[in-house]
């Protein structure tokens, strides 16, 4: 029935035509053109926008027409200075006109050839300074450069000082190797990158006959990258030419798309090619960034099949389906039906709380005539300590709660204790975040000063900060600007001395420390030693006066304002309840993984702020979405989405939660180290403890603060571990559930629909019941013959699986 | 000597005098305490504790009997031994026996049980009894009572008790404080509705210990649940919930008072508020005075502390936030007393001090259990900051302070958090530095409290190696010991100017009679300033734990346990050696071992005081059955001159249980060396013979030849002995290289030089580091000549032979002129 209904859907979804598409707006890129300096250029793009959401280049279709040509020259869309002045550029396109300011300036002065704005871009472009190239740490074929041009002085070192005479020869500067090896005149390992004819190798003779000049100290720095166009949404095979304008401290600007690298996040959504030429291929998306020095940005694109039908999209509960779904209609992606009660019954009591429903729960649920039964369902699951004990675990995840040789398992309590109590006792979690990172004290005594005994290095504790708190990964930035981001060195230290002045000492107890304010310290920058202010990743250098660093990181962070903090914290629950994160993974935000859907991560926020960053009205929202109520069968515009929530994903139970829902049907306990008989492995507080089955089945070891420390990969140990280890099996027998109904007098069938009701949350189909009465039959209803079937239900993936 | 090489010796010398292995041990006992003026029996716990034969309280209110030995049938099962795991005693408390802990030993046939503490208390006890883990089996118990009992593996222990509106209600564990393994206790008061009123883990008075005090909000019954703060628990971890409506404040103010005086204190944190009493102050200094609150049935289940010294407190005035408005004092010695009262509060006060004169400023707080973590700085006049401290072994700071002139001076007194309360009191004392001497007998094994009490038997001896701690002064160091014992008799040498260990050996006579003493040694030292005089102040570690085996609970002692115990079946001598132990030389010692006739064990000889730059085994074995062992000692180029001593400690197992007795001390002499010399680098090419010259320097005069012998050549190169007088420069050994001798630098060769002097053999191991390097033969090696040289090694008085380089200069050129003879 359900397979018909989707089907005429399909057909019915086929049947929709695509209305002819009209143009709803030009766009024009960039708006306002600064040519200045003879050899300056500036590109022009335009593009369409119709209402069905479609872009179109159309750069090629358009006249350009120059006020006072004798200004500047035009070819095709690109413009070169000619003479001072300002004047104006029309252009015409699709019956519209569009005019575009032109100022000249400095048009016959030749700007100076210049390391760190030509030579460094242009290495950068042409792959010298990867990390498989010659930004190696160790360099390649012994000669180094930093990676992703970092180090311009030390670059400029290397290449000119470091093996006088080999590098460069100015005095026949083509015979110098750096010529003779990019342009293949002699061998490199790198290949041949350009030609002696290649405006590449014009520049780097340029500078080479210039007797290879360092820059002035006061060189002009690029301070701004723009990429155009903003948006992007390709229908079928088509291209999109892309701009690049970088900004310089100088206040010019420079069409920089010939020096600029790209990179799409997705070479089958779109491919790039080194000048910028965007390629549609398979219906996705793709992040295209660009990068220039020490700047990087970035573009979103689209690419949707040509006359793909327009999207079927479901009534919406509330504002994340209004977001999903308009991302949806944009994609042309019809998401999957809603699911039926009874999955959803057990999708929500395990996701919420951790927990199978009970046969109760089941029946009470399922023979509702509430229209608002699954609201109800939700509201009543996050007031139960399940919640908090899946919170707690996960939180006590994210802060390593972990004993060792230098922290106690005393602390490990008394720090999960801590945090159970805060979250039980509905503290907003930006306020227990701010206790944590400006706590002092004993371990013992103040709990939360364990964030500080966890990681005692200056420059993890910020990374882990920045990784938790803030969902983005700036380890990178410690040896070289972050390659993927806009994390530089300078930010990095910056934000590491935030954490130089953290104070450990012995307290009167050998197991406790006590941390504290020293008030002094300082973090170097790792290049040129620099003594680097506290500054906000992102933000501003604060003034400190003699506050404690430590509180105005965490007044920063915990703001209503803060960029990231929400977000993130919005995207850990969302991660939670979906499978997936809006970002993907939780803890890498970055500018080359930008969210699936930005407008909803930010709606979230919003709403975590207005509710006093209360993450009981998140859930709420999530789980009474209709986003979260779908079902896990695809159809064919869905069927390889992943990642715009168009259906739920099959998601195996975690570790804890799987121990715990065996134990329970089973009707067994558990004993864990240091927790009394019975206890539940959520409950677990340290995360040394561990059992065969948790380990198996991949519970974080805490060791770190990544969200892959959770394994939720099935592999053949689990799947061994379930039909030949002790706990399946072992609790089967040891509960006696299977006897104990026989005894109440269940008949073998009422048994089987009891099984199933408490292991999967259903009654069997029609196929199951018949086929297993057989099996009934055949045994004699023998309690041997239930505990085969009841030992089938656990080992069964939609037992294991949430779904 | 000097301290940093003493050390790693001390170390081996102490690690190594353990029993052959542990028979009788007693490991806990229950229950941990018992009331004021009755008779308790306890179960000890442990191992082959029919050996028992005493228990022994070194306080005089209290008596231990052993009531019953473990039975046959402990002893024994199924005709194999099997150790006894029970023994019961009898405790018998006088009924004017202070409350408070009391430390005991159990005397075995041969040895002391670790020291272990009894609590005794005004309140009827009680014990626990199980199930009583959920609400439902809460155990009842009536007000005014102490519970004995033990929290088992991740065990609760739940008790119901009964209170009235209004009332306190005061709740105290003793647990950490029982002397047992690490067991950190944890405590919570619920009513019935199951709501938590109060609960407590760790508190700043008592540590690890809980404690808790509450006005009782109705009528009812309340549930106190005790348990392991991390949900641990060993049948060992006994505890003592003491419940009733005495007082329980946690602080004092002030932390101290003069001698002999009525001093009026504040005692804060009480439910009731605060508590005022006057107690008059012991006429003699205390760095420990327990202040007990009595209430209306009973005192507070522990004390609180204050210190008793010899001069009078300065009480701070409010406000005194900055230098100008300090609180004045006067000149040391001076006790300054105050409270950091609130948050970011800090104390000043102002005392004059003379130029020139080293002072003590010593902070008290957290030592009498304030929680204050006290920072102290010092400023002159003028407001600069000449110093200060934070922590010192311990959250209260100590600076040591020598004023640069005459006049007023500052201490200023903060939290270390900034952090402060009406009950973060702090006690500062400053005083001129004087000269101290302390003494102590600390463990022969690390984490243990082997060796920290004496036992001997009638006839025999022991020993026991003291550690000196001289502060502000210097010199030789007596030992006294003024109340021993009939038929115990102490011998020690005074400990040199610089030693930092003093040996004592004790010896019983044969009529001495079974039984435990209390020793009160004296130490004293006589410089300049006059006698110095120190007591034992002996650290015994009740409890160690993670991380590393730290401390958790210790008691200092000053009086020594001794006991005499069963005669041992041997006894142990050393041999005075007939000739001093010369410097790069070496000395064989030998024990002899005076066997009861059918005693065959093995005795495991640990040598006892062996200064910095002497080596030799720390442990040598009598083997079963044999009467002596020999053992040697080397000394290096820097070991003391003089005259020194070595005593030996045996140990020997008897009938399953370790006997321990010591030699009389041996004395022998490090001597310089007669002759020193080097030796020759030297060079051959395999299968070759070579000689190795060597310089000898003679230093004292000695009669007749001395053998000289060559060691540490490779393997298969060989040499002969060489004979030597007191007046040969020189001497040379023909050492044929074989053709399978290694090729390389061999560079361990010395002289092993054996003079005599009456007889008898002085070994000297001098020359040492000489080289030897071979070679591999040359190609086309010229037709061989080997050295004419005797076989013999012998002393040669010609000049000096040409060096081994010029031969091989001349061998190459040989070669070169034979190479171009080839081609040409």
């Amino acid at each position: 029935m359900k397979r018909l209904t989707l089907t005429v859907l399909l057909l019915s979804a086929s049947h929709l035509a695509v209305p002819a598409a009209t143009l709803s707006e030009i766009r024009v890129f960039p708006k306002t053109i600064h040519l200045s300096t003879r050899d300056d250029h500036q590109s022009v793009l335009i593009q369409a926008r119709y209402d069905n959401g479609i872009t179109e280049d159309i750069t090629s279709q358009a006249t350009f027409t120059l006020s006072n040509p004798a200004l500047c020259s035009k070819e095709g869309n690109v413009l070169r200075p000619r003479k001072n002045g300002t004047t104006q550029l029309t252009i015409t396109i699709k019956g519209q006109t569009k005019i575009i300011p032109i100022t000249v300036k400095q048009a016959t002065t030749k700007r100076p050839i210049s390391f760190r704005l030509d030579v460094v871009p242009l290495l950068t472009k042409a792959g010298c300074n990867t990390g498989a190239c010659h930004g190696s740490s160790r360099g390649k074929d012994m000669f180094r450069l930093s990676l992703f041009g970092y180090d311009p002085a030390g670059d400029y070192f290397r290449l000119t000082r470091d093996f006088s005479g080999r590098r460069i020869n100015l005095a026949i500067p083509e015979k110098s190797m750096i010529i003779e090896k990019t342009t293949g005149a002699i061998q490199h390992s790198g290949g041949d990158l350009f030609t002696r004819e290649s405006p590449q190798c014009k520049t780097l003779m340029q500078w080479l006959s210039a007797g290879a000049p360092d820059d002035a100290p006061d060189v002009a720095t690029p301070t701004k990258l723009e990429l155009f166009p903003k948006h992007t949404v390709l229908e079928g095979k088509t291209t999109q030419q892309l701009m690049v304008r970088a900004s310089y401290s100088d206040g010019t600007d420079r069409d920089v798309t010939k020096l600029a690298r790209f990179m799409s996040s997705d070479e089958l959504a779109i491919k790039v090619s080194p000048h910028g030429l965007a390629s549609a291929g398979v219906r996705g998306e793709a992040f295209v960034i660009a990068r220039l020095a020490t700047l990087t940005t970035g573009t979103p694109f689209i690419t949707i099949p040509k006359n793909a039908p327009a999207a079927t999209l479901g009534k919406s509960n509330n504002y994340i389906d209004t977001l999903i779904s308009r991302k949806l209609a944009q994609l042309r992606i019809t998401p999957s039906n809603l699911c039926s009660d009874e999955i959803f019954l057990r999708r929500a009591t395990i996701d919420i709380i951790g927990s199978l429903p009970t046969p109760e729960e089941f029946k009470a649920f399922t023979s509702s005539p509430s229209p608002n039964k699954r609201a109800d369902l939700v509201n009543a699951l996050v007031e139960r300590k399940g919640f908090i004990d899946l919170w707690v675990m996960k939180w006590a995840e994210l802060l390593q709660i972990r004993s060792g040789q230098d922290f106690s398992y005393k602390s490990a309590i008394l720090y999960h204790n801590w945090l159970e109590q805060q979250l039980s006792s509905n503290v907003p979690i930006n306020t227990i975040i701010h206790a944590l990172l400006s706590s002092n004290g004993g371990t013992f005594s103040t709990p939360p000063t364990n964030y500080y005994q966890v990681e005692t290095e200056t420059l993890k504790r910020a990374e882990n900060v920045a990784q938790v708190f803030m969902g983005t990964r700036i380890q990178c930035a410690q040896c070289h600007n972050h390659p993927f981001d806009k994390w530089t060195m300078d930010d990095y230290y910056g934000f590491a001395a935030f954490f130089s002045q953290v104070g450990v000492k012995k307290a009167e107890d050998p197991r406790e420390r006590i941390v504290f304010n020293k008030g002094n310290g300082d973090v170097k920058h790792l290049v040129d030693k620099r003594v680097m202010a506290p500054r906000f990743l992102g933000g501003d250098t604060p003034k400190l006066e003699k506050l404690d660093r430590r509180k105005v990181l965490a007044d920063w962070l915990t703001s209503p304002d803060n960029p990231y903090f929400a977000r993130n914290v919005v995207n850990i629950i969302w991660a939670q309840y979906m499978g997936r994160g809006i970002i993907e993974p939780v803890d890498d935000a970055r500018l080359s993984n930008p969210p699936a859907n930005p407008e909803l991560l930010d709606a979230l926020a919003k709403k975590l702020v207005e509710s006093n960053y209360d993450f009981k009205t998140i859930v709420r929202d999530i789980c009474n979405s209709r986003t979260y109520q779908l079902s896990t069968r695809t159809n064919p515009s869905n069927e390889l989405d992943e990642r715009n929530f168009s259906h739920a994903t099959v998601r195996r139970l975690r570790a804890e939660v799987l121990l715990d829902c065996i134990s329970t049907v089973t009707h067994t306990k558990d004993k864990f180290s240091g927790l009394p008989l019975g206890a539940r492995a959520t409950h677990i507080a340290d995360g040394k403890t561990s059992t065969h089955f948790l380990t198996t089945f991949g519970r974080a070891t805490r060791a770190t603060v990544c969200s892959c420390e959770v394994s939720m990969e099935p592999n053949l140990s689990q799947a061994l571990a379930l039909i030949n280890g002790k706990t399946v099996g072992g609790k089967i027998s040891s509960g006696d559930v299977v006897k104990t109904l026989l005894k109440e007098g269940k008949s073998p069938t009422e048994i089987m629909d009891i099984l199933f009701v408490q292991c999967l949350s259903r009654k069997p189909t029609e196929g199951e019941r018949s086929a297993l009465a057989d099996q009934l039959v055949d045994d004699k209803g023998s309690a041997d013959a239930l505990n085969d079937i009841f030992w089938a239900l656990l080992n069964s993936q939609e037992f294991i699986f949430n779904h | 000597m000097r301290p940093a090489m003493l050390k790693p010796l001390l170390g081996l010398a102490l690690s190594a005098a353990l029993p052959l292995h542990a028979a009788f041990t007693v490991t806990h006992f229950s229950p941990s305490g018992a009331p004021i003026g009755t008779n308790t029996t306890l179960t000890l716990a442990g191992k082959d504790l029919q050996h028992a034969r005493e228990v022994f309280f070194v306080s005089p209110h209290i008596k231990g009997t052993i009531t019953q030995q473990p039975s046959k049938k402990d002893a024994e099962k199924k005709g194999k031994p099997k150790p006894a795991n029970t023994l019961d005693v009898t405790v018998d408390i006088a009924p004017d026996c202070p409350p408070g802990a009391y430390p005991f030993r159990v005397r075995s046939v041969s040895t002391l049980s670790d020291m272990f503490l009894l609590y005794v208390s005004p309140w009827p006890n009680t014990l626990e009894e199980e199930p009583n883990s959920i609400v439902a089996d809460a155990q009842a118990i009536s007000q005014n009572t102490v519970v004995n009992g033990v929290i088992k593996k991740e065990d609760v222990d739940i008790f119901a008790v009964d209170a009235k509106k209004g009332q306190r209600l005061t709740l105290e564990v003793e647990g950490m404080r029982l002397s047992r393994k690490l067991f950190d206790p944890s405590i919570s008061i619920q009513n019935e509705d199951r709501f938590v009123l109060a609960a407590s883990d760790d508190t700043i008075l008592l540590k690890q210990d809980p404690s808790m005090s509450l006005i009782i909000p109705k009528d009812g019954r309340y549930f106190i649940k005790v348990r392991e703060s991390s949900y641990g628990g060993t049948d060992s971890a006994h505890y003592r919930l003491h419940v009733g409506d005495a007082p329980r404040p946690y602080t004092v103010f002030p932390l101290g008072g003069p001698t002999g005086q009525a001093l009026p204190l504040t005692l804060l944190g009480d439910p009731t508020g605060p508590i005022s009493l006057t107690p008059t102050l012991p006429s003699a200094p205390q760095s420990r005075f327990p202040i007990r609150v009595q209430g209306k049935h009973a005192s507070a289940p522990s004390p609180n502390w204050i210190r008793v010294s010899d001069f009078p407190n300065t009480l701070e005035i409010e406000p005194n936030g900055g230098r100008t408005t300090a609180t004045p004092s006067t000149t040391p010695p001076l006790a300054l007393n105050g409270v950091i009262s609130k948050e970011r509060d800090e104390d000043w006060f102002r005392f004059e001090a003379k130029k020139g004169r080293n002072y003590h400023v010593n902070v008290f707080a957290r030592q009498l259990r304030s929680p204050l973590d006290a920072i102290l700085d010092l400023f002159d006049e003028k407001g600069k900051r000449l110093g200060g401290k934070d922590d010192d072994d311990g959250p209260d700071p100590y600076y040591r302070f020598k004023p640069s002139a005459d006049g007023t001076y500052f201490v200023r007194i903060r939290d270390h958090l900034r952090s402060g309360s009406p009950a973060h009191g702090y006690r500062v004392e400053i005083e001129a530095v004087a000269p101290s001497l302390a003494i102590n007998l600390p463990p022969t094994k690390q984490n243990t409290q082997n060796g920290q009490a004496l036992t001997l038997s009638p006839g025999n001896r022991t020993a026991a190696v003291f550690t000196l701690s001289r502060k502000e002064c210097k010199g030789a160091v007596n030992i006294d010991f003024p109340n021993l014992p009939a038929g115990i008799t102490a011998f020690a040498d005074p400990a040199t100017k610089d030693a930092e260990k003093l040996a004592v050996v004790f010896e019983a006579s044969t009529n001495a009679t079974l039984g435990t003493h209390t020793l009160t040694p004296v130490a004293s030292l006589t410089n300049k300033s006059g006698i110095v005089s120190g007591r034992l102040e002996q650290g015994i570690t009740l409890v160690y734990g993670n991380p590393n085996n730290r401390s958790y609970h210790a008691r200092v002692m000053s009086d020594l346990i001794i006991a005499v115990v069963d005669p041992a079946p041997y006894d142990i001598q050393m041999t005075t050696p007939p000739t001093p132990l010369v410097r790069y030389g070496q000395l064989t010692f030998t024990v002899r071992a005076n066997r009861q006739e059918g005693f065959t064990a093995p005795i495991r000889c640990d040598l006892q005081l062996r200064p910095a730059g002497v080596s030799g085994p720390t442990q040598v074995t009598i083997p079963k059955d044999k009467d002596q062992v020999t053992f040697n000692l080397t000394a290096n180029g820097s070991a003391p001159l003089g005259k020194w001593k070595l005593i030996v400690l045996g140990s020997a197992t008897h009938k399953g249980e370790p006997y321990f007795c010591a030699s009389t001390p041996t004395e022998y002499t490090i001597a310089p060396p007669y002759l020193t010399g080097t030796i020759d680098m030297a060079a051959a090419p395999q299968g070759d013979t070579i000689e190795i010259n060597c310089a000898l320097s003679q230093h004292v005069a000695f009669d007749g030849n001395a053998t000289v012998t060559l060691y540490g050549l490779p393997a298969n190169a060989t040499t002969q002995n060489a004979q030597i007088t007191c007046k040969d420069e020189r001497l040379s050994f023909e050492v044929i290289v074989a053709t399978n001798t290694p090729i390389g630098e061999h560079k361990s060769l010395f002289l092993n030089v054996s003079v005599k002097e009456n007889g008898n053999p002085i070994i000297h191991n001098i020359a040492g580091g000489g080289v030897l390097r071979v070679d591999a033969p040359p190609k086309n090696a010229p037709s061989k000549k080997v050295a004419q040289g005797k076989k013999n090694g012998k002393a040669k008085d010609t000049a000096k032979p040409t060096s081994q380089l010029d031969r091989l200069r001349a061998a190459q050129k040989e070669r070169r002129g034979q190479m171009k003879a080839d081609k040409s």
